[in-house]
């Protein structure tokens, strides 16, 4: 069985921005290049900043965004989300979200939505999924997410591992 | 050899026995005792439809034996029957139907008033069920999603073909049956196609086959929940195929209900599938070819058929060696406690026939209530279901129709209804004879609705499978008004469900934590849930953690608490049109208090709001009412078209309240910044660094000393609070919890809305008018307090004094009139009495001030108990 | 059971994840004005008298598990058939 196939689960760590402000602020911070985005609304996005790039990335979203919109709020929200990731071979990735949430995912993309009851950010990849969920629910959806898959045998990897944005 | 623990007897089973047949097999012949009349029941459809042999199983009451396959070790036990089901006592009632009359719940033993309670409790311990095990967790069950493209409800030749050529026409198909594929169908062409369906499905990647799950019902969407052994799927599929098939047709005639009496399926599937002769001799009475091929399984069991009853056409079909009797009618049959005789009526007169069993095959009754219920939803029908009785070919083609032509149905074909007998059990699982109906409908219960209620016909377990069609028969042989007539409205649950399947996945306790959780579990707290968070409501000395604030410095985890910035242009406006404060004279570095009102002027929420720089603002909301109050900022910036910006900050900030004479002091010696009266007085607030971490100080005053809310990034929680509480050792700090807070907002007569305010409290009821301000040009709420403002006062929040220890949520009492409830109290150390907050009406044109709460004595008081001129909060 | 709901931001949704606002009655004055003491009659038929219809409805859900917006609905009430949601 090749190593694709096991299914784990890992606490993930990232720098997150909040961007609110208008549309097309919002469009300039996530076209700034070299993070990863999920549209929220259309005045809101939430921007993932791989580590080490922190002030660099921070400080190219504000130019993006004040020139466009002077009013807008480039906020760090780091402290208010807990990340899980999940990986594993197509089929299991299939299987375990089926076990937690109802929402069809894209592939790849973003995805907000009810997955254990509680609202959950989604960043979906090939082989991974990073489910983003308000920081005084992390401990809840980490056992959920191992006792709704403890059939699947999901293993848990510690320590957490930085979020890789693809370049 | 396998064996199963009936009422503590061992019975032994075979490999594919179910319950019932290896109880059968034993000797077994009554299976449970009918719900009024408490009637023997013995085996009968063997299919999952009838409500005959419903068992307690495993403690788990309501079970079908027939399809529920036998385990080693299952404790099986009948459930109905006072002492035994055996020997029931109860069986008199059959003798004495008049005290019972249809409609009895209704109409009898409701005069005088008293009776109707307590014969409600002797017959709802006498009826005919199971008992619910109160004492027992229920097992928690897995839930999953699925979505195929097609969902097929019925794994026989109709529903096997109908997925078969789904799949073949590029859609992904799922297959849900209650029992494993043909398993419960005797050897023959039959089961032989099913096998060979089951084979081919079960090698192609798109087919899910879900054996021996339930499918509930059919729900908006559509979604069906199946219930499996294991986990409930909840299947939301692009469109339904419904090939349950069809139920032999329930016969009607006195006596109906013997033991001993078979519907010609189940009788052929306890001697063909589980080789058991369902009895010595019989009387088979056939209207239906199929009828025709179980006399061969009967008689290869071993059971003796001692005649036939059958019209011309199927007469002389029957196997030479068979007596026969041509065109007759099944009277009755006849015994005490079995069949003992049937009586068949004929040309020449009325006959007697020994025998021990009737099996009859008299048409088909299709199980459709799945399709009736999806009225609106992309449901079609297959096999069985639209042509009852068909044939294994003509059941394959309706498949492969239904599950090739996206949906196109086949028309239903009308059921020949089996006679409706002048006797005998219409219900079998309400006990409702035609006798009863006939009753009911002189009583001028005359549409099919109606009796329906009345009667509970088809309200039973069986839901209407068994006698949904002769409910509707009797009304239209009765001439009921064409709008009356037909059948009875089919809603989900279509099968037995019990509420731990369908709260499958959603049954857990979602609670959530701050950032100081493990601090508290290291602390030794007691922790509780609150709302939707666990919180910690002492860390072992409630007295002393009350006293560490009044006399020193407490620390509370207030990191619940709804937190919002608020930003944009028209921040400043959409504060001040929202809050019944003044908002745009609030100078950056003050805080106020908010009251958030709805439109009709009730208090929804209550807060602080600060003002930032830049026009910026910083609100709180109680812990309860942090999401209602971001949908409530929302709702109105986009209502009035403002351009604010709202971020919910409850997740990512953490707060500590650090309230007592010594806060300061206490802050002093972890903080350079200046939190003096000057620079950080009473309702400011400042940024400030405490042991080298950022805060929002917020000078507060809901517990009545100094108090500086201390708002934090989360990850900055544990470093802050095992600062705070080591700088704070040598002053008797004491962190505190929930209890503590209770005595110490009650003392300074502070409400926990909900619990001490009602939905419909305006400001003017609470006292908190000063807290509005109505020369404001406009907020929410105004123009309703304004038309309230007119109207005297009728109920009004209180303090009160106590005589001794009173009871929250006791009824307070004006002479004998009830005028009011106790919501909150407490004793308390500090004042050396016990008080408490109640809402009390007014009697008379005045608002009674001497009060009895239960025995004790209460007097009406001014708020605040505790300081009330709030001169220590200020310092 | 599965009232689904087009979230403009979101796409179509079980109602589960959202938070009903209730009716959506025009409010009385131009866009942009607040609540006035100057007509306290509109104001109270507004928040008082809702039409409740057996039909379609216009109506405001909150859509809390996911983008923690409002959309607009119109919903027949009588069958949840949506027309789709729109952002105000």
């Amino acid at each position: 069985m090749g190593r694709g196939s096991v299914l784990e689960l890992a606490p993930t760590e990232a720098t997150i921005l909040t961007c609110l402000g208008s549309r097309d602020a919002v469009d300039a911070a996530v076209a700034v290049s070299g993070l990863e985005a999920g549209r929220v609304a259309r005045d809101e996005a939430m921007l993932i900043v791989p580590a080490g790039r922190d002030d660099e990335l921070v400080a190219a979203v504000t130019a993006a965004v004040l020139p466009v919109d002077a009013d807008a709020l480039v906020i760090d929200t780091t402290d208010g989300w807990s990340i899980w990731t999940i990986t594993g071979g197509e089929r299991e990735m299939g299987s375990a979200m089926a076990r937690l949430t109802a929402l069809e995912l894209p592939d790849p993309g973003f995805a907000q939505g009810d997955l254990a009851r509680v609202p959950v950010k989604l960043f979906v990849a090939r082989g991974s999924v990073r489910i983003l969920v308000p920081s005084m629910w992390g401990a809840y959806l980490r056992a959920r997410i191992l006792e709704r898959c403890s059939t699947l045998q999901i293993r848990e990897r510690r320590p957490p591992r930085p979020w890789e944005v693809p370049a | 050899m396998t064996s199963i623990d009936f009422e503590g007897t061992p019975v032994e089973s075979n490999e594919g026995d179910t319950i019932a047949s290896a109880l059968f097999r034993a000797g077994v012949r009554t299976f449970t005792r009918s719900l009024k009349y408490h009637r023997r029941r013995g085996l009968y459809c063997l299919s999952g439809d009838c409500p005959n042999c419903l068992m307690t199983v495993d403690d788990v009451p309501g079970v079908r034996a027939c399809t529920t396959p036998a385990r080693s070790g299952q404790r099986v036990r009948r459930e109905s029957g006072s002492p035994s089901t055996e020997r029931d006592l109860l069986g008199l009632a059959d003798k004495a139907h008049r005290l019972m009359p249809v409609g009895f719940y209704y109409k009898s033993f409701t005069k005088p008033r008293w009776l109707w309670p307590l014969v409600e409790k002797v017959i709802r311990r006498h009826t005919g069920v199971g008992t619910l095990p109160v004492d027992q967790l229920p097992q928690r069950k897995g839930a999953r999603h699925a979505r195929p493209d097609v969902l097929v409800i019925g794994g026989g030749v109709g529903g096997l073909a109908a997925a078969r050529a789904a799949a073949g026409a590029g859609a992904t198909v799922a297959v849900v049956d209650e029992g494993r594929f043909a398993a419960a169908i005797p050897a023959g062409p039959l089961r032989r196609r099913i096998e060979d369906l089951a084979a081919e499905l079960r090698g192609l990647p798109t087919v899910e086959l879900l054996e021996q799950h339930v499918a509930v019902g059919i729900y908006e969407g559509p979604t069906v929940p199946c219930v499996g052994p294991h986990e409930l799927v909840e299947v939301e599929p692009g469109r339904v195929i419904v090939a349950t098939g069809a139920v032999e047709a329930h016969g009607v005639f006195a006596g109906n209900d013997l033991p001993g009496v078979w519907l010609g399926r189940g009788a052929a599937r306890m001697a063909g599938v589980h080789g058991v002769a369902p009895g010595r001799w019989a009387v088979a009475v056939i209207d239906t070819t199929e009828g025709l091929e179980h006399l061969a399984i009967l008689r290869s069991a071993g059971m003796r058929v001692a005649e036939v009853v059958a019209p011309d056409a199927i007469a002389g079909r029957v196997p030479a060696g068979i007596p026969v009797t041509r065109n007759a009618r099944l009277l009755a049959a006849h015994g005490r406690g079995r069949v003992e005789s049937v009586l068949l009526g004929t040309a020449r007169g009325e006959r007697t026939v020994a025998c021990d069993s009737v099996v009859i095959s008299l048409g088909y009754a299709p199980r459709d209530a799945l399709v009736r219920m999806a009225e609106g939803l992309p449901v079609s029908a297959a096999g069985d279901v639209v042509i009852p009785g068909c044939t294994v070919e003509e059941a394959e083609a309706s498949g492969t129709r239904a599950g090739s032509d996206a949906g196109r149905a086949d028309h239903a074909r009308e059921p020949a209804q089996a006679p409706l007998g002048a006797e005998g059990y219409v219900c079998l699982c309400e006990d409702v004879g035609v006798e009863e109906l006939r009753a009911a409908w002189a009583e001028g219960w005359t549409s099919a609705e109606i009796l329906k209620r009345y009667t509970t016909t088809t309200m039973g377990p069986c839901q209407g499978a068994m006698c949904g069609g002769h409910l509707a028969a009797f009304v239209e042989d009765h001439g009921g008004a064409p709008q009356a007539q037909g059948r009875t409205t089919a809603r989900p649950p279509a099968r037995t469900v019990r509420l731990e399947d369908l709260a499958g996945g959603v049954n857990e306790v979602i609670e959530k934590r701050t950032a100081l959780h493990d601090a508290h579990v290291a602390a030794g707290a007691t922790l509780d849930r609150s709302g939707s968070w666990i919180r910690p409501s002492t860390y072992g000395d409630v007295a002393a953690e009350i006293r560490a604030v009044r006399e020193g410095v407490g620390v509370m985890d207030v990191g619940t608490l709804g937190k919002f910035l608020v930003a944009g242009p028209d921040a400043p406006q959409l504060m001040d049109r929202l809050f019944t404060c003044r908002v745009r004279d609030l100078k950056p570095g003050r805080a106020r208090y908010l009251l958030a009102l709805d439109e009709a002027g009730y208090v929804m929420d209550d807060g602080l709001i600060c003002a930032l720089d830049a026009g910026r603002y910083y609100v709180t909301s109680t812990t309860g009412g942090a999401d209602a109050m971001e949908a409530w900022l929302l709702n109105w910036a986009d209502r009035w078209h403002l351009r604010a910006l709202v971020l919910n900050q409850t997740s990512m900030l953490g707060a500590i309240n650090v309230a007592g004479p010594r806060a300061r002091e206490l802050l002093q010696r972890l903080c350079d910044d200046d939190v003096g009266p000057a620079a950080l007085g009473y309702a400011r607030h400042g940024d400030i660094t405490v042991a080298g971490v950022d805060c929002r100080a917020i000078r507060s005053g809901f517990v009545g000393e100094v108090s500086f809310e201390l708002h934090h990034r989360r990850s900055s929680g544990e470093a802050l609070w095992d600062a705070l509480r080591g700088a704070g050792a040598d002053m008797g700090l004491r962190p505190h919890g929930l209890d503590a807070l209770d005595v110490l907002r009650l003392e300074k007569g502070h409400s926990y809305l909900g619990q001490d305010t009602l939905p419909d409290d305006h400001p003017a009821k609470l006292g908190l008018m000063w807290a509005v301000h109505m020369d404001k040009p406009a907020f929410v709420g105004k123009t309703a307090l304004l038309r309230m403002s007119a109207l005297p006062l009728e109920r009004k929040q209180v303090g009160l004094d106590f005589a001794a220890e009173p009871q929250r949520g006791a009824p307070l009492y004006a002479g004998d009139a009830i005028v009011g409830r106790v919501t909150s109290c407490a004793r308390s150390e500090a004042l050396g009495r016990w008080i408490g907050l109640a809402w009390l009406r007014r009697v008379d044109g005045a608002f009674p001030a001497r009060l009895r709460a239960g025995g004790i004595g209460a007097t009406v008081v001014d708020t605040p108990f505790y300081d009330p001129d709030g001169a220590r909060q200020r310092a | 059971m599965a009232l689904k709901i087009p979230c403009p931001h979101c796409g179509p949704r079980d109602y589960t994840e959202f938070m009903f606002g209730g009716e959506l009655r025009p409010m009385g004055g131009a866009p942009g004005q607040g609540p006035t003491a100057e007509d306290p009659h509109d104001d109270f038929a507004r928040v008082y008298l809702l039409d409740n219809a057996p039909g379609v409805q216009r109506e405001r859900w909150f859509h809390l598990f996911g983008c923690r917006r409002w959309l607009e609905l119109r919903r027949d009430t009588r069958t949840n058939e949506v027309a789709p949601g729109t952002a105000p």
